[in-house]
């Protein structure tokens, strides 16, 4: 039961970061002005809230951590489905419109995110 | 002892929790992609292209001319804020030049099509190189276009030209 319950938080999480992660790529083209001025902020406070939910969810710190760096690796995975969307629908011309500077950027975040993860799973694990 | 909490109601609490913020996430995701995918749209509608280049000699100095045409069949109105074209003769870098607009930028509105001449003055220390060059040209034409809520992309082209030689 532990385990179906980790596995689902993760995939929810997972779904959760990659809406923070396109918006962050996307800041533009975000709906809420809010999204698209702190995208990195929201990104920095869902990393934490992931971690904290997740660290609450699983049994021990180390699952935590393990489950928060899943969590990112599968926002980041969607995300970039979702970037590469235009891509594989075929409408894509000669405007790239997704810099390369935003993909290292987005995989710098899930580098620096993972900590960030660990450190929520930490406070979520003492609740 | 918090193995034995993690089930129970308190997990389910955390799961709702999950759901709801995933739930929200996917409606931002939604908004987001739909955008992005309306954004991409009208950037494959803009098309550009290099239709010419043509050579001219004053002075014992020679211009080039690249005719380049731009279409723009999106439902957006865009502008070309800045320009770079590179001419390579027989494979091997001739001469350069930035076309900086962004005080004035190049106007395309929705569904226009216009053409530009980019004139480019070699320095002397290519005439050699021109006058004895074959014709295998091809030119590459760069330049940031300014797309509304997306800021300023870049766009690239690359074709390869017979040249026409006047005045030589």
């Amino acid at each position: 039961m532990s385990r179906t319950e980790t596995v689902i938080g993760v995939v929810l999480m997972g779904v959760f970061m990659c809406g923070l992660f396109t918006c962050q790529a996307l800041p533009l083209l975000a709906p809420f002005e809010g999204v698209q001025e702190y995208g990195a902020l929201l990104l920095f406070l869902g990393a934490v809230v992931t971690g904290l939910l997740l660290g609450m969810l699983t049994p021990s710190i180390g699952q935590g951590v393990f489950a928060g760096f899943a969590s990112i690796v599968l926002g980041l995975v969607l995300a970039g489905l979702i970037l590469a969307l235009p891509a594989l629908l075929g409408i894509a011309g000669q405007l790239d419109l997704v810099s390369t500077l935003a993909i290292e950027r987005a995989l710098v975040f899930a580098v620096i995110f993972t900590p960030i993860s660990a450190l929520g799973v930490f406070i979520g694990s003492l609740i | 002892m918090k193995g034995s909490n993690s089930h129970g109601p308190r997990a389910r609490i955390v799961l709702a929790v999950m759901g709801l913020l995933a739930l929200f996430s996917v409606g931002l995701t939604w908004a987001t992609a739909g955008n992005y995918l309306a954004a991409s749209t009208a950037a494959a509608r803009f098309r550009i292209a290099v239709s010419g280049l043509t050579c001219s000699k004053e002075n014992s100095e020679y211009t080039i001319g690249i005719d380049v045409n731009f279409k723009n069949q999106s439902e957006l109105d865009l502008s070309i804020v800045s320009l770079r074209s590179i001419i390579y003769l027989d494979g091997q870098y001739v001469w350069g030049r930035n076309y900086d607009w962004t005080g004035n930028p190049f106007k395309l509105p929705r569904g226009s099509t216009k053409d530009v001449v980019l004139t480019m003055e070699l320095p002397y220390t290519k005439t050699e190189a021109v006058a004895g060059g074959g014709d295998a040209w091809s030119v590459r034409v760069s330049g940031l276009l300014d797309m509304p809520r997306l800021g300023t992309k870049l766009f690239v082209t690359h074709a390869q030209i017979p040249l026409e030689r006047g005045n030589d």
